[in-house]
């Protein structure tokens, strides 16, 4: 029966990831943060950040060799075309700050300049000390 | 009350508030999340999980890598009493079958106990039979649905 047998003495080993989790509040809206942080500086990172515990939209955003800016693509698509909107030009930001290709999960309900001002800021706060460690 | 101050510039003490608002974070944050590091068939393999409201979010790394995401959801069959499951390749390597098991795999398990649908991102150089097992046990022994 050994293609039956489940190993349970597997070796645990030092994560090459981590998860580093944040809240927000912004005026009265709680925001959630959270972040994949892989140990390789060359690997991408996956930020999540929402007013409600759901995963409703993922866009990834890189640099590629012909385009001045970095390139952005939906792979799951919000309802919301202002979550859309936001997430591509934070993401954008985030690649030409950190200089990483970034996967994104943006989904904020409300649509106030100043919240995704707040966001940003937060973010570039929160990966400037995760991605230093 | 001298005996009540705390020295702040005290590193230890640093530590001490970083710990309690990590787990003070942890515990209010709504996303329960686990990290489970191995090394299986001697490839070190990175497995997080983390529960959301509507979706689980499964990554599986041996290379520091996201690479192929696929998104995965249950829905009641119709003319059979048997659910169906759709598997859809958001990105990377759609060629690959063994994505797809891995995926129709984890959301079979997940849609036995809830309606979450699955996010699954892979990324693995060691695609043995033994390594699937492993893997799969790894994350069925740590479940967060």
């Amino acid at each position: 029966m050994e293609s039956l047998r489940i190993t349970d003495d597997l070796e645990n080993i030092d994560p090459n990831i981590r998860i580093e989790k944040h809240i927000d509040n912004f005026e009265d809206t709680r925001i959630y943060f959270m972040f994949y942080i892989f140990k390789s500086q060359d690997s991408p990172i996956f930020i999540w950040v929402s007013d409600s515990p759901t995963f409703s939209t993922l866009s990834v955003s890189m640099k590629i060799p012909i385009e001045k800016s970095p390139v952005t693509s939906h792979l799951l698509e919000s309802n919301s075309i202002t979550s859309n909107d936001s997430s591509n030009s934070l993401s954008q930001r985030i690649v030409i700050k950190f200089k990483v290709q970034t996967f994104l999960s943006y989904s904020i309900s409300q649509d106030i300049p100043e919240m995704s001002h707040f966001i940003e800021k937060t973010i570039f706060d929160l990966l400037s000390k995760y991605l230093k460690k | 009350m001298n005996s009540l101050l705390i020295d702040s510039s005290n590193p230890s003490y640093d530590a001490m508030n970083n710990d309690n608002l990590k787990n003070s974070i942890e515990k209010n944050h709504p996303v329960k999340s686990k990290v489970l590091s191995k090394k299986i068939n001697n490839v070190d393999t990175d497995i997080a999980i983390s529960s959301f409201a509507d979706a689980i979010f499964i990554t599986i790394s041996q290379n520091q890598k996201f690479n192929t995401w696929i998104r995965a959801s249950k829905s009641d069959g119709i003319l059979l009493d048997e659910p169906s499951y759709q598997i859809d390749t958001l990105l990377g390597n759609n060629q690959d079958v063994l994505f797809s098991i891995y995926a129709r795999q984890l959301i079979e398990n997940i849609g036995e106990t809830s309606n979450k649908s699955l996010m699954l991102s892979i990324s693995i150089t060691d695609k043995s039979k033994d390594t699937f097992k492993q893997i799969l046990s790894t994350i069925f022994e740590n479940k967060v649905w």
